[in-house]
């Protein structure tokens, strides 16, 4: 898969707004970025896809799971911020873990 | 100084947070406010006084969020007997009421002192919605 990262912006605390894209697909990705020793953790992350109905779980997760690598940690947690709209709103979707 | 409230999805929330920074916003804080709004459906922002408060608005309710501009308190602070006397009190009764002791109340209404930015807010609260201030300041008895 051709995959690429790049940050739009990013505030001198952890704040950061990016693009993660295989080629086909692009998400807009805004998200506090916290690393702990060997873990990296994507928190309170918004997802914003270039075109109607891209943001899917499973999308996601196959452009989440190149993310590791670049970032220079063992795991990568990916912690969605509070849904509203599609299922679930009004709750936090479950963390997905990368190892 | 903005009141922001969610009024439906936020299907495009990294449009959202990137309007409220060219607002002025940080990225930090516009991401805290988008964080608030998904969570309680509201925010309160400090946006750039050079700002286009009517455009941002236009913009911010495409995208299911009003937005309400701040009053400033110290639109109460200069007509305190006026506000005192449209509803019919006296110092005493709208010193008592809101909790102010009526000596101080005195000295802001013959422009001594001012009021703090809080008490002015409630000045005001009590200015526009009166009844629901004297409830919200009361229990019942039994």
């Amino acid at each position: 898969m051709d995959f690429s990262i790049e940050i739009l912006d990013a505030d001198v605390g952890n704040t950061a707004l990016f693009t993660i894209s295989d080629g086909s697909v692009a998400f807009e990705v805004l998200a506090e970025v916290i690393f702990e020793g060997s873990v990296g953790t994507l928190r309170n992350v918004h997802v914003q896809g270039s075109g109607a109905n891209s943001v899917g779980p499973a999308r996601l997760i196959r452009l989440c799971r190149p993310v590791r690598e670049p970032l220079g940690v063992q795991e990568l947690r990916v912690e969605g911020a509070t849904r509203t709209s599609g299922s679930g709103p009004g709750r936090r979707p479950r963390a997905l873990v990368f190892r | 100084m903005l009141i922001l409230h969610r009024t439906g999805a936020l299907d495009r929330p990294v449009d959202l947070a990137r309007r409220l920074v060219a607002a002025g916003l940080s990225l930090p804080a516009a991401h805290a406010a988008l964080n608030r709004l998904a969570e309680t459906d509201r925010a309160v922002c400090t946006i750039d006084g050079r700002a286009d408060v009517r455009a941002l608005a236009r913009d911010l309710r495409r995208m299911n969020v009003d937005a309400r501009r701040r009053l400033a308190p110290a639109a109460a602070t200069d007509h305190l007997a006026e506000i005192r006397n449209r509803h019919g009190l006296s110092q005493r009764e709208f010193a008592d009421l809101l909790g102010l002791d009526v000596r101080t109340l005195q000295n802001w209404e013959q422009g001594r002192n001012r009021p703090d930015s809080g008490t002015a807010s409630l000045v005001l609260l009590f200015d526009r919605a009166p009844e629901l201030v004297a409830e919200l300041l009361s229990e019942p008895v039994v």
